[in-house]
């Protein structure tokens, strides 16, 4: 083989190896998520873990959550500061409802906002630590790409509100870890969530959620929750969205 | 946009061609072509090794998405000026900047209303009221001063009159601007423009659509906008007659419509909004008002959660 031929060769050689390398680059870009989404499939007012079982929650969590499952059951949702005076029900169980709620992806942040009680929350994407000023309902969030997936850590949560509509108790070192992926070209959002509570669980779990693309076009609504109560109405309007 | 010009680099930048000519010339050289070929792989694999590094540590979703800019990339719906402004690169900012986006059609990123003293003050308690551009009171009709008086006459006798923002309801947008001076944030698409304000309230102003037909009444109303330069014109209309057009007690009717220019001032530090509100029950002219915000990018908006304020701050209410 002559010297240019080599050459030759090496530069292919180069140019190939360079393309393979950059391809996943290109066909890992983020997608966007952006789009007015709604749960897929049943609502579900307890959370379980991906194979359906009871979190491992430790003795003193267990026996609260116990208990207002029991109330629940009987019709007593006091415990329930969300359904009882429309306060934010705060993350995840924002997630949980079957509300619509719009991603609005943008270059530092990603904004929810839900249909319930026309709440937002903010994830910041920048490429900085996440500043904790202050505990939150929907927790201190921010995220980073993990080639096509989203991930956002979120803690610093307000301790007074429930992990579910059962009433599933947390503490102030709740830490939410959480995956989302695009599926079906896009269509379907997965929400792949991780809890972590020294004070509540044993051990970390994960559940998820799958929503659907709503049409083009479709828009969150006003929602005032405050007026839902005053009529007599429930604070979460299930049925409506269901 | 920092990695779509990382990008660049390895499909058509310049500089990186004549990296790889001057290496051929080394080959040339007589230098060995196994030491050429060790050469081209080395840097081949440190360019593309730079590459994957620099996805994590840009990987925010804009920086990573060839995504359009704020402005949808001088789209066509855009009229005079906007269209020779440029590509979303020049919508990045950074961070700590003193001005915000150099693309004047850019308003996204944190805005804090600005204070003004009250320009009217026609009685003790009348403080906050609405007042117009050049200073003086909106021309109230009749009904509308008797309104507005009863309820400056009910504040300051102790049982005020409940309004949206007494009860932590949602209000007029516009009118948060001058009541509330939290940070606000906003988003801005193609498609809209959300203000976030603290409280969990956000001005949703849609900027692919006209109002819709048949248009429920809502606190908030349903805003739409158009650029006009750099100028968004922001036309907003179906009210419902719950909310005051300020804390003291200018009312408004379901006929209320008002159109709000919003365009960047103060080479990018400030916003300003002109209001221009129309409601003939209720003033006698359409009258003019003006509120700024200035660039914040030092400040959040945190998390206000109202609900927790009603029962403190309500007692006294009187329910009309």
């Amino acid at each position: 083989m002559s010297r240019t031929a080599v050459v030759t060769t090496s530069w292919i050689q180069c140019a190939a190896l360079v393309l393979g390398l950059c391809g996943p680059v290109h066909s890992q870009t983020p997608p966007d998520l952006s789009g007015v989404w709604k749960l897929h499939g049943p609502y579900q007012p307890e959370l379980r873990t991906d194979s359906g079982e009871m979190p491992a929650l430790l003795p003193k969590a267990a026996a609260i959550y116990a208990q207002r499952r029991t109330a629940r059951a009987a019709g007593d949702l006091t415990f329930d500061a969300a359904s009882m005076t429309c306060v934010s029900p705060g993350m995840p169980r924002l997630m949980l409802l079957p509300y619509p709620f719009q991603i609005i992806q943008r270059p530092s942040q990603l904004v929810v906002n839900f249909q319930w009680n026309n709440r937002y929350r903010i994830v910041e994407l920048k490429d900085q630590p996440p500043i904790i000023d202050d505990l939150k309902y929907m927790g201190n969030a921010s995220g980073h790409w993990d080639g096509v997936t989203l991930v956002i850590k979120s803690e610093a949560f307000v301790p007074t509100t429930l992990l579910d509509a059962s009433g599933m108790p947390h503490g102030d070192k709740l830490q939410i870890l959480e995956r989302y992926s695009l599926e079906k070209g896009g269509k379907r959002l997965i929400d792949e969530m991780t809890f972590s509570d020294p004070e509540s669980f044993g051990q970390t779990w994960t559940t998820r959620r799958t929503y659907d693309r709503l049409p083009a076009g479709t828009e969150i609504t006003e929602d005032v929750c405050r007026e839902r109560i005053a009529k007599g109405h429930p604070a979460f309007e299930l049925d409506r969205w269901r | 946009m920092i990695r779509s010009s990382k990008t660049r680099v390895l499909g058509s930048n310049p500089a990186g061609r004549t990296h790889i000519l001057r290496l051929g010339q080394l080959g040339e050289r007589r230098l060995s072509t196994r030491v050429v070929q060790f050469a081209a792989l080395l840097i081949a694999c440190s360019v593309a090794i730079w590459v994957h590094a620099a996805q994590p540590i840009n990987g925010s979703a804009a920086q990573a998405t060839p995504e359009p800019g704020p402005l949808g990339g001088a789209d066509a719906k855009r009229q005079g000026p906007l269209q020779v402004v440029a590509s979303s690169d020049s919508g990045a900012t950074s961070p700590g900047a003193a001005t915000s986006s150099s693309d004047p059609a850019n308003f996204e990123g944190i805005w804090q209303p600005d204070y003004s003293a009250p320009k009217v003050q026609s009685a003790i308690g009348t403080s906050g009221a609405l007042s117009t551009i050049d200073g003086s009171a909106p021309p109230y009709t009749a009904d509308a001063a008797n309104i507005f008086w009863h309820r400056v006459l009910m504040e300051q006798r102790g049982t005020p009159v409940a309004n949206s923002a007494s009860l932590y309801l949602p209000g007029i947008p516009v009118a948060g601007l001058a009541l509330y001076l939290a940070p606000m944030d906003i988003i801005q698409t193609h498609d809209d423009l959300d203000i976030l304000f603290e409280g969990g309230f956000a001005w949703s102003i849609h900027l692919n659509r006209g109002h819709p037909k048949n248009l429920s009444p809502t606190y908030q109303g349903d805003s739409v906008g158009h650029w006009e330069g750099a100028t968004l014109v922001v036309d907003s209309t179906g009210f419902n007659t719950k909310t005051w057009l300020d804390p003291v007690g200018s009312p408004h009717s379901a006929a209320l419509r008002f159109i709000t220019r919003i365009t960047k001032i103060d080479a990018g530090r400030r916003l300003e909004f002109v209001t221009t509100f129309d409601d003939p029950k209720m003033y006698s002219t359409p009258f003019t008002t003006h509120v700024t915000a200035s660039w914040r990018p030092d400040l959040r908006i945190q998390e206000v959660e109202i609900e927790n304020m009603r029962a403190e701050n309500n007692s006294n209410l009187v329910y009309e």
